[in-house]
């Protein structure tokens, strides 16, 4: 981690390093709330010394569940710690508040609820080098106490930009916040990079890279940069994506003919073939349970969605609807797809086993759909102006945000699972 | 009405066959008969003519002495490439008397004569991948949507390229897969792929070699034209024949 914003509590340093980095390489995304939701549960965050509250704020809201209440103008609310009186709680319209302090040991937060006025949780998050993550964390507590689902806001994004004109072209693998603060590149090339796939413990990513001149597996330690390829067979090495334990990959090759599923095993490079099927056979995510694997395959004609367990077997159609469904992303029973609507390429979101889906995109050619490891987001590749940008939407698409790089395309994004 | 030929105009026979292949034979006559130092008019038919792809046809003689002269008819029959000559009208009895040329010591100069012949048949060089006006010069072949079915209109193209590389098997070629963007893009790299194999399995049928050929699946990833409409898409979703060795 080499720029960490120590002094993200510094307007004017944020102002300074803005300027200091070139253009494109260490470039943050620039980030644009263009949805919020209007009917969530109301909250107002009181400001923190440092703006951590604009942090958990902006957390809170993308989460589709939350709408902000904010402090009148000459308003002041008490200071952390203190309790807020009758006359205060009736004035805000809000259901909760939040107030934080920082200190030397870290940023601590309270919540109030304004029904009763009662404090009904209080943190402590410990200082981490990276000080945008200790209000992400904050957020994360604040949200699970809330809504008693578990806070994924404290987590990363991997994506692929792309810089440059043919034949000069310039791909970069990044990692960054989940908020496209904070990016690193993990990998510079002249060839493709692409499908960046998170190792279950956060700290690796499988990717393909086509730098040796056609398509090669790779796994690479986000903090080491240290990298090994683990399939570079003849034809397609394609859509890496990590089982649930880390101990296999499921991936796309061609070596056997044609694209076919298969599982490695990361530690003794054991191969497993899963499909034997003419047609295409690629993209393969992992069941919530981990015992099956959901892939794209064109046998009825179509790229649809089919499920095969992972000791083998026959496959089982699961979509219906529509003549295009690919590149599944599954947490708990939540896939979110690829699905062609009224002549537009949209991420869809669907149950394991249930029929229907709902669509949350509205873009042309919307693809790599990627959710949050709670399930409560979806982050995605969209095109602006025929421009590559991400877009975070919320489940429940209330909420929705754009990333675009400041110079040329973004896109594959892949939401890291929990990190510690 | 044949009579002597020295050893140097035996050696220039099958360029002049050759020759008469593609310039017709009353031509060649009206030139022979201009050329007064040729001391034989050779009155050669065409009946068969240039037979591309076809390995029935081989340069024979009615009287088997031209095979004789050319060291040997099987190896020509055995060639791939053909020279179909009906050459009942050669007289050429004279050819077949001379033993020299069937001797060992000429074998060598034969067999090149026999290359100078073949080459001669051959529609298409190497040096027709760097001809603008050469159907060679078409390596890009387009797809329609989501499909890997080569069309039509371009079998001509790849027929062609075929009968270079069948006719030149040290020649190597890298066929690269590309889709158009819409879809997802580990899909359209399979589908990519199977493009290029398409390719590569029709190539295979017109005897190209598999060692001659290697295939590479781009997807969506290295778009020919970067916008975002039919026009462009119609463009992207291709095979591009890039020569390795030429």
């Amino acid at each position: 981690m080499t720029h960490d914003n120590k002094h993200w509590f510094t307007p004017v340093l944020i102002l300074l390093v803005a300027f200091i980095l070139p253009n494109g390489a260490l470039a943050e995304l620039e980030l644009h709330i263009s949805k919020s939701a209007g009917d969530g549960i109301p909250i107002l965050i009181a400001p923190i010394s440092g703006g951590a509250n604009a942090i958990i704020d902006a957390d809170l809201k993308r989460s589709g569940r939350f709408t902000s209440v904010y402090l009148k103008k000459g308003a002041i609310m008490p200071a952390f710690g203190v309790r807020l009186s009758p006359t205060i709680l009736r004035a805000i319209k809000a259901e909760y508040i939040v107030r934080g302090r920082l200190t030397k040991a870290g940023l601590d937060v309270e919540l109030t609820d304004t029904s009763t006025g009662a404090r009904v949780a209080s943190y402590r998050i410990a200082n981490v080098p990276n000080r945008r993550r200790m209000a992400h964390k904050a957020a994360d507590k604040i949200f699970e106490r809330i809504t008693r689902l578990k806070g994924a806001f404290d987590t990363r994004l991997a994506y692929v930009t792309v810089t440059g004109r043919r034949p000069n072209k310039h791909y970069r693998l990044y990692i960054a916040d989940s908020d496209g603060y904070n990016p690193h590149v993990i990998l510079n090339s002249d060839q493709p990079i692409m499908s960046p796939s998170w190792s279950p413990n956060g700290k690796q990513l499988a990717y393909v890279s086509f730098e040796s001149g056609k398509s090669a597996i790779y796994i690479q330690n986000i903090f080491s940069g240290k990298k090994r390829m683990i399939s570079g067979r003849t034809g397609i090495n394609g859509a890496p994506t990590w089982s649930r334990n880390g101990s296999q990959i499921a991936m796309s090759l061609s070596v056997d003919g044609n694209s076919e599923i298969y599982i490695l095993s990361v530690y003794n490079g054991v191969l497993k073939r899963l499909t034997n099927d003419r047609s295409i056979d690629t993209e393969p995510a992992w069941s919530g349970d981990g015992r099956s694997i959901v892939f794209t395959s064109n046998r009825g004609g179509a790229a649809q969605l089919y499920k095969v367990p992972t000791y083998g077997g026959k496959a089982k159609r699961m979509t219906f609807v529509g003549n295009y469904n690919s590149a599944a992303d599954i947490v708990g029973n939540k896939i979110a797809l690829v699905r062609r609507h009224g002549g537009h390429f949209r991420i869809a979101i669907m149950q394991m086993g249930g029929a229907g889906a709902d669509i949350i995109s509205t873009g042309r050619y919307d693809e790599s759909p990627s959710l949050a490891p709670n399930g409560t987001m979806i982050a995605y590749a969209t095109q602006r102006k025929g421009r590559g940008k991400l877009v975070v939407v919320s489940d429940n698409g209330k909420s929705k945000q754009e990333l675009h790089a400041p110079e040329g395309e973004v896109r594959e994004p892949a939401w890291s699972p929990y990190i510690r | 009405m044949m009579k002597q030929l020295t050893r140097a105009q035996l050696y220039f026979l099958p360029l002049v066959l050759g020759t008469l292949t593609f310039t017709g034979c009353s031509q060649l006559q009206n030139k022979k008969s201009d050329n007064s130092k040729m001391t034989t008019t050779t009155s050669v038919s065409k009946k068969g003519g240039y037979r591309g792809g076809s390995n029935k046809g081989s340069l024979s003689s009615g009287t088997g002495g031209l095979s004789g002269l050319l060291g040997g008819g099987s190896d020509i029959a055995g060639s791939s490439s053909t020279i179909g000559l009906d050459s009942q009208d050669i007289s050429s009895s004279d050819l077949g008397g001379n033993s020299k040329v069937n001797g060992f010591g000429e074998d060598a100069d034969a067999q090149a004569a026999i290359d100078a012949l073949m080459a001669e048949g051959k529609k298409h060089t190497p040096a027709d991948i760097s001809n603008p006006q050469s159907i060679l010069a078409q390596r890009v072949i387009y797809f329609d949507y989501d499909q890997a079915t080569i069309l039509e209109k371009y079998k001509s193209i790849l027929a062609a390229h075929a009968e270079l590389l069948a006719n030149y098997p040290e020649m190597r070629i890298r066929l690269e897969g590309h889709a158009d963007e819409r879809g997802s893009r580990e899909y359209n790299v399979a589908l990519s792929e199977r493009r290029a194999e398409t390719v590569r399995q029709y190539l295979s049928f017109k005897n190209v070699g598999s060692e001659q050929m290697e295939t590479v699946a781009f997807g969506e990833e290295k778009p020919l034209v970067p916008s975002h409409n039919d026009g462009a898409w119609n463009k992207n979703r291709r095979v591009e024949i890039n020569y390795l060795t030429y």
